[in-house]
């Protein structure tokens, strides 16, 4: 007893944080989910399910939103992890040039995403941007676009700059991964005759596996959670083409003072994001490999 | 089936770096080889080059007929066994068996087949559906030997295959894996650090340090006949006994002098037969005797200590101090009733001994090979 007594002691601490900013928090936006606050007021009433009906029913930008999401996620799912396997198993090996292209890599992962913004808005800039500059330099002038301004494309342009900072960071994940398969297994497939894509079908991948679940989980937690990236680029335009969950409930609360609406899309964004966390890791849970 | 032959190979990582050298052995047909010898002294380099995980930089490597030196593994024909067992963690039994007739796009039928057999053979055919994580250390060995025997190949190659077993089980798969070669006759090299492995197993032994050999013989000639203070040392438990000292001449007889005792060679050695003076002798513990019952050459009595007694049961270890000299005395005798600090008196056979050339660490002489 007396054990549980001095641990419950040092934990305390963390219990405490974790009650004051994020219980907390979290109870009460549930309770102001079922208000009309503006944010201001000092009063503000009771609505029930009101806000919820809205948003759930008859606000096309909360679909548009999600839409969003699920295109931002997969997009970077998918390319994050294909682009930072393949460096991972092209840098794998611990030569020195291998270590600065990883350490090139990972120099994104550390700049601030605003700061990643303003440099990505220069590069995109339609008229001035070195991306256009280098593709008209390339004669490939019918490539040229409006990579932030045009709506069908601009959510795929801020996907790549998310995948463009965290590549590398994946990419670490994913050559521990390759440097935990032992050596022998490769040698006993060379001795077998296998052939590279043989070996990285029978032998890499599915030893890979753990690493993979780790990226997955972590990109598409990542991504779903994007917004300082976005916010600084295109703040949701051009005509809500990319405005995701974060944001827009951002926009509801502190450009359109509905504090009481944006608490209802907090919660069902938490849910939302609860919701994936527990199918992936339900789905992912097989893949753990035992030597 | 097929031999192996090893022609003046070296193998260098850089100049600095040289991990073989001038390695010639050949290996025949059917026979159990193996080498041996401590950490970092080219014994796994060497298997590696023949198995063509490693590069040769100098030098040929032949199996049966065909020179391999530049071949793939994969063309050689070989199968390797390595320590850690190098199973498939996310394939079943079956699956890690098949793997290498799968590759090789072996009809169904025949792989179906070849990997029953050899389970057969190993007794696990009722682990095929298990996964390498649900098996024990002795059962995932016997998986990986498993789906070394399934391709047939013309030799195999084993990598340290019982050092992460248990000490029982180890001296169990010993056996086994002995009865299983003879049963094929499939060529194999085996590189093992433990000398009790290469005495017990092989056919022949070959014993490397920095990346030299130092001899190959069977267990006997290497036991009996070290070429070498090294060899004489690495091989046997607990190993022999070496004493410094010069060789004398009195009254017509070449005699061992040390510090603390003086062994009188007989006839045994000829005056003038050994030119060198400063020598170190050496000799086996259970070559020591504390009577002179038994048959044997034996020395003068040397006067010592019993510093230390070692029960193993059906044999003792004594460890002895003549003056200053220490030395250790293996006794089949059970009965004996020593006491630590007591005095006695021992006997060299001389018809054991083994002397060793102090600059060189050579063999310069032994009773049994003459010079």
């Amino acid at each position: 007893m007396k054990k549980y007594k001095a641990l419950s002691f040092f934990i305390l601490p963390g219990i405490i944080f974790y009650i004051l900013f994020f219980i907390f928090p979290t109870i009460s936006a549930l309770g102001l989910s079922f208000t009309d606050w503006n944010g201001l007021s000092p009063d503000y009433n009771f609505v029930g399910f009101k806000n919820y009906k809205l948003l759930l029913t008859d606000d096309p930008i909360f679909i548009k939103s999600v839409s969003n999401n699920l295109k931002y996620m997969f997009s970077v799912v998918v390319f994050q992890t294909l682009i930072s396997l393949v460096f991972a198993i092209l840098l794998a090996k611990n030569t020195k040039l291998n270590v600065f292209y990883r350490a090139v890599l990972f120099l994104p992962t550390i700049i601030s995403s605003v700061s990643v913004a303003f440099v990505w808005i220069f590069v995109y800039e339609p008229s001035i941007g070195s991306l256009n500059a280098v593709l008209s330099a390339l004669g490939l002038d019918f490539l040229i676009k409006s990579w932030l301004g045009d709506k069908n494309i601009a959510i795929y342009s801020l996907a790549f700059v998310q995948v463009w900072a965290h590549a590398g960071q994946v990419m670490i994940i994913f050559i521990a991964g390759l440097h935990a398969i032992p050596k022998s297994l490769y040698e006993v497939a060379r001795i077998e005759g296998a052939t590279k894509w043989q070996t990285f079908r029978n032998v890499t991948w599915p030893l890979l596996a753990p690493s993979a679940t780790i990226v997955i989980a972590y990109t598409t937690l990542q991504s779903f959670k994007a917004f300082d990236l976005i916010l600084a680029t295109t703040d949701g335009g051009p005509s809500y083409a990319t405005e995701i969950l974060s944001l827009f409930l951002y926009h509801e609360a502190f450009n359109n003072f509905k504090f009481g609406y944006s608490s209802a899309i907090a919660v069902v964004f938490m849910l939302i994001i609860a919701v994936i966390t527990i199918v992936q890791f339900r789905l992912l849970k097989s893949n753990k490999v035992n030597y | 089936m097929a031999g192996v032959k090893i022609e003046n190979v070296y193998k260098y990582y850089n100049k600095n770096t040289i991990a073989v050298s001038d390695f010639s052995l050949e290996i025949k047909d059917g026979e159990f080889l193996v080498l041996v010898g401590p950490s970092g002294c080219g014994k796994s380099t060497t298997l590696r080059m023949v198995a063509g995980l490693e590069e040769v930089t100098k030098g040929n490597i032949y199996i049966g007929e065909k020179n391999v030196t530049n071949m793939e593994p994969k063309d050689r024909d070989i199968a390797m066994v390595f320590q850690d067992y190098a199973l498939y963690p996310h394939m079943s039994v079956y699956e890690n068996m098949a793997f290498g007739l799968k590759l090789r796009k072996y009809p169904k039928d025949e792989i179906i087949q070849r990997v029953e057999n050899a389970a057969e053979i190993l007794g696990i055919t009722h682990l095929f559906e298990r996964q390498p994580r649900q098996l024990s250390g002795g059962q995932r060995q016997r998986v990986a030997l498993g789906r070394a025997i399934v391709r047939k190949p013309q030799v195999f190659l084993m990598d340290e295959p019982l050092s992460n077993l248990d000490a029982k089980l180890r001296v169990q798969m010993r056996a086994e894996l002995v009865k299983l070669q003879r049963k094929l006759a499939t060529t194999t090299i085996y590189v093992t650090h433990d000398q009790t492995e290469a005495m017990t197993m092989g056919d022949r032994i070959v014993i490397m340090k920095d990346g030299f050999m130092q001899q190959a013989g069977t267990p006997e000639e290497i036991y009996h006949n070290p070429i070498n203070l090294f060899v004489a040392d690495f091989i046997g438990s607990p190993s022999m006994n070496f004493v410094e000292g010069s060789l004398v001449t009195e009254d017509d007889q070449v005699e061992f002098e040390t510090d603390g005792f003086k062994i009188g060679f007989n006839s045994l050695i000829k005056l003038g037969q050994i030119n060198e003076k400063e020598v170190i002798l050496g000799f086996r513990p259970e070559n020591i005797s504390l009577d002179t019952k038994n048959k044997g050459s034996w020395s003068k009595p040397i006067n010592c200590q019993i510093e230390l007694i070692e029960d193993l049961g059906a044999e003792k270890i004594l460890f002895m101090k003549a003056e200053n000299q220490e030395f250790q005395v293996k006794l089949f005798d059970s009965n004996f009733e020593g006491k630590v600090g007591q005095s006695l008196q021992v006997y060299l056979d001389l018809s054991r001994i083994h002397i060793f050339s102090k600059d060189s660490g050579q063999k310069i002489w032994n009773a049994g090979g003459g010079r």
